[in-house]
């Protein structure tokens, strides 16, 4: 059963999260863009780390995009 | 890869276009939710299209596109093509109404001083209801949730796709508990 301090910790956390989002939305689509590279390479790391530890594999889809980022990064630094 | 090499892929589906390949196209899919809403994770890039010939089967209707992807030296397999570091997946919509009334009506979202179309906010809502996985619910409550949504528009929609028995039915996934 909650308590009255404990609601409003939940309404504080709704707000602080409704200020989060609306930031997000609020950004130009090239930085909307850029976080999610950084969501997609953060959720490959953990991917990567799960299947090192024992858990399930990383999906063909993931291997795909990896892949697929690996071979633009190497093509426009021109490593082999 | 940066991630303003988006337009290059843009430049390259223009390009499908003036070959005479592609007639329209629009970005669907958790990207144009990106682009409207706020990131969410996604490996691809939904492109829908329609092409200049329409073909009797889809796997003619894929075949050009993928020649023309040869031809320019990107990789592909049978789901993705990779362009420029980007998974971009090809869906032609001529079989279905409400995809094709989807890309029609996309709206023009500047990204880097390019002109991309974008499938509007309420026929993606209606795709992902007509889709119903759990994931496009997902998406469908990030849309609800952000009021940004057409509530007017959206109906319209739903009820030229007689989609409405299906909200009314579904609406519990995505609607405010509040």
């Amino acid at each position: 059963m909650k308590n009255k301090a404990q609601d409003e910790v939940i309404e504080d956390l709704k707000r602080r999260k409704a200020v989060s989002r609306e930031y997000l939305r609020s950004l130009p689509p090239i930085e909307k863009i850029a976080m999610l590279f950084n969501l997609q390479e953060q959720y490959y790391e953990m991917l990567v780390a799960r299947e090192k530890n024992g858990g399930r594999p990383i999906p063909e889809k993931w291997r795909k995009w990896y892949k697929a980022r690996s071979e633009s990064t190497q093509a426009n630094t021109g490593k082999s | 890869m940066s991630p303003a090499s988006i337009v290059d892929v843009i430049a390259t589906i223009r390009d499908m276009q003036a070959a005479g390949i592609i007639k329209s196209f629009a970005i669907g899919g958790a990207f144009a939710a990106i682009l409207h809403n706020e990131p969410i994770s996604t490996i691809d890039l939904d492109i829908f299209f329609l092409l200049t010939k329409e073909k009797s089967s889809p796997i003619l209707s894929l075949s050009e596109i993928y020649d023309f992807a040869k031809a320019k030296g990107f990789t592909f397999d049978q789901e993705f093509i990779n362009i420029y570091g980007w998974l971009v997946q090809f869906v032609e919509a001529s079989h279905n109404d409400l995809w094709r009334d989807a890309i029609s009506s996309a709206e023009s979202i500047t990204i880097r001083e390019v002109e991309v179309p974008v499938i509007r906010r309420e026929y993606l809502v209606a795709m992902w209801l007509f889709s119903g996985r759990a994931k496009d619910f997902q998406k469908i409550a990030l849309f609800k949730e952000s009021g940004t949504l057409d509530s007017a528009a959206l109906f319209t929609i739903l009820d030229k796709y007689d989609l409405r028995v299906k909200w009314n039915k579904e609406k519990w996934r995505f609607e405010d508990e509040e």
